[in-house]
């Protein structure tokens, strides 16, 4: 049944099976093959700065503990060897060693297991401890302080998975100096649907913005979409859009934020040419498979959609500065993301609004039969090179509103789980 | 915040306060049961602020509440939080379109002079909304709020919302509190 299903996945023909966002054995697949075998993201550096700093992160539906030892950053399964309880229980915190609550099983931040209750009288000294260590990820690396994972010990390395898109990934996250951090903590919130459902709306969905976010558009919190913009995907299956003139440009509730990108814009293009300048800020994104990103002219955001079954998606969303920002304009760039973004976001929450509306209207029988359409500009793309004669990977929509990207998620998607 | 609160450090104000207090609080719910926020918004100072911090699973009870320069859910003045109010009352607004139904339940309450024009009042509160066929969610937590004395009736000028869960369980929060 999922083989038929995924037979049928066919961006180069516009059409992904609605089964795909409903079926079980399709979701137990993906848990295997995408989210065993990806890189994922797990956090910033930034929220682990010193020894024994930890986060509870998740990799699918795998509970992890982000831990920086001194030897550096490792991550676990935030399960204990013995019986499962979890390690870890609050959300962050900083600790000499990870203790379990339910019978005192003791890691350090290695995560070998040190301590064992009654380890002479109850085990006869017979327990092999360094057989029982925690569960490591098979590779962790870091790009820009973003920390990423992966259970698979083959996957090729971060950089090699990130490929083509480390270009625009240095034009969001080294524009500045000091580089990146993450600040005031994490929106963390629940919706159902499927998780592919926002991870391809930030694959490049400039389509919904006029009717999804009429609302905000109205009041001025962003300028009517035009046709102007790039849209762009690389191999991989990762893929990005950027407005002309940068994404969520108003008139109402401008920062200096604003303005502080628009010297950005300037200095880049003084030091890299005017090609470069054109992606600060870069607009909004998805790394494959559920990390996406919006860097507009008055936020700069990070979200993961975790999937919680066919039908949930467990949403951890991020603010993310530049950090050599003074603080009162990370503080301006925070409060213009809480008024744009997150759960109670202007934006978002219209978005969260439809999405679940998508997963409900679909997953009748009749409903599952069908198919979801993606033709937009089918036919219509060209390599970046060639259409605008600049030296940047990927392919481009030839016009702004296009599917070209969703094609592209689908299409790493579909390879990613044949294998 | 959220738990424990401070046992009653003021004076309390009189009953003519109090009886001033339950009168705002309730014409509050019926303006936010019947959506009608731009009214809603005549309820603060101009010099609002309007926050509610996220709370995190941390090990201590100081953890919990984001601090004031940390994330919230709302950290609005009175620009953002009319235009958040101008934008619900759009139709194409589709957290509210078709309208949810809610109910406001604002108990008890503690009320304390601070100032000789500025009361804080502390609440718990719980908003049930319902929307579309069945969509259910249920917001439980605990409010803050510094009221100015000095006008015809008394005027919100700061307003701490914490809601008790941490991840929340609902696509969107739609409501205000
Ligand atoms: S489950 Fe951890 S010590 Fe028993
Ligand atoms: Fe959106």
């Amino acid at each position: 049944m999922s083989r038929e299903i995924l037979a049928s996945v066919d961006p180069d023909n516009g059409s992904v099976p609605i089964a795909l966002f409903h079926d079980d054995a399709i979701y137990q697949r993906e848990l295997r093959r995408v989210f065993a075998t990806s890189w994922l993201y797990l956090g910033h550096e930034s929220e682990v700065r010193e020894v024994g700093d930890y986060i509870t992160a998740a990799m699918g539906e795998d509970p992890v503990v982000l831990v920086r030892s001194a030897d550096g950053l490792r991550a676990f399964l935030n399960a204990c060897r013995h019986r499962g309880a979890k390690v870890c229980r609050a959300e962050k915190g900083t600790t000499r060693a990870l203790r379990c609550p339910y019978h005192g099983w003791t890691y350090n931040l290695d995560g070998e297991l040190f301590g064992v209750p009654r380890r002479h009288t109850a085990y006869f000294h017979e327990l092999a401890l360094d057989a029982l260590g925690l569960v490591e990820v098979a590779q962790l690396d870091t790009v820009h302080g973003l920390v990423f994972a992966t259970w698979d010990a083959q996957a090729p390395s971060l950089r090699e998975y990130l490929g083509d898109f480390l270009v625009y990934l240095d034009l969001m996250l080294a524009r500045s100096p000091g580089g990146v951090e993450v600040i005031g903590g994490v929106h963390k919130w629940s919706m159902e649907t499927n998780w592919k459902i926002p991870a391809e709306n930030f694959c490049g969905d400039q389509y919904h913005l006029s009717t999804t976010h009429a609302s905000s558009v109205e009041v001025g919190l962003r300028n009517k979409v035009t046709e102007h913009g790039h849209t762009i995907h690389v191999e991989g299956g990762h893929s990005l859009v950027r407005e002309r003139g940068g994404a969520q440009a108003g008139s109402a509730a401008v920062t200096e934020y604003t303005r502080y990108v628009e010297e950005v814009r300037e200095r880049v293009a003084r030091e890299r040419g005017a090609a470069a300048a054109e992606f600060v800020p870069i607009g909004v994104g998805t790394i494959f498979p559920n990390l996406s990103f919006m860097d507009s002219v008055r936020f700069r955001t990070l979200r993961i959609w975790q999937p919680r079954g066919p039908h949930g998606v467990d949403v951890s969303s991020w603010c993310l500065v530049d950090a050599e920002l003074p603080s009162e304009l990370k503080q301006a760039a925070m409060r213009q993301y809480i008024l744009s973004f997150g759960p109670s976001g202007m934006f978002e929450q219209d978005d969260g609004e439809i999405w679940t509306s998508i997963a409900e209207a679909t997953s009748g029988y009749v409903g599952r039969q069908l198919g979801f359409n993606y033709a937009m500009g089918l036919g219509h793309e060209l390599p970046v090179a060639e259409a605008f004669g600049i030296d940047m990977p990927g392919v481009v929509g030839e016009s702004f509103m296009t599917e070209a990207n969703h094609r592209g998620f689908y299409r790493h998607y579909k390879r990613v789980m044949a294998g | 915040m959220n738990g424990d609160r401070e046992p009653r450090r003021f004076p309390d104000p009189g009953p003519a306060v109090w009886a001033e207090v339950e009168a705002l609080y309730r014409r509050e719910c019926v303006l936010l049961q019947a959506g009608r926020y731009r009214e809603w918004v005549g309820l603060f100072t101009p010099d609002i602020s309007y926050r509610a911090p996220v709370v995190r699973v941390a090990d201590t009870r100081e953890g919990m509440v984001a601090a004031e320069e940390e994330l919230a859910y709302y950290d609005d003045d009175h620009e953002t939080l009319t235009l958040r109010a101008e934008k619900m009352s759009l139709t194409l607004s589709w957290t509210e379109f078709p309208p949810s139904r809610v109910r406001y339940f604002v108990w008890p309450l503690e009320i304390e002079r601070i100032e000789a024009t500025e009361i804080r009042v502390t609440s718990n509160f719980l908003a049930y909304q319902t929307r579309l066929d069945h969509r259910e969610h249920l917001f439980f937590g605990e409010r803050e709020d510094v009221l100015r004395m000095d006008g015809p009736s008394p005027l919100v000028a700061r307003r701490r919302i914490v809601l008790d869960r941490s991840r929340l369980a609902s696509e969107n929060i739609s409501l205000f509190f």
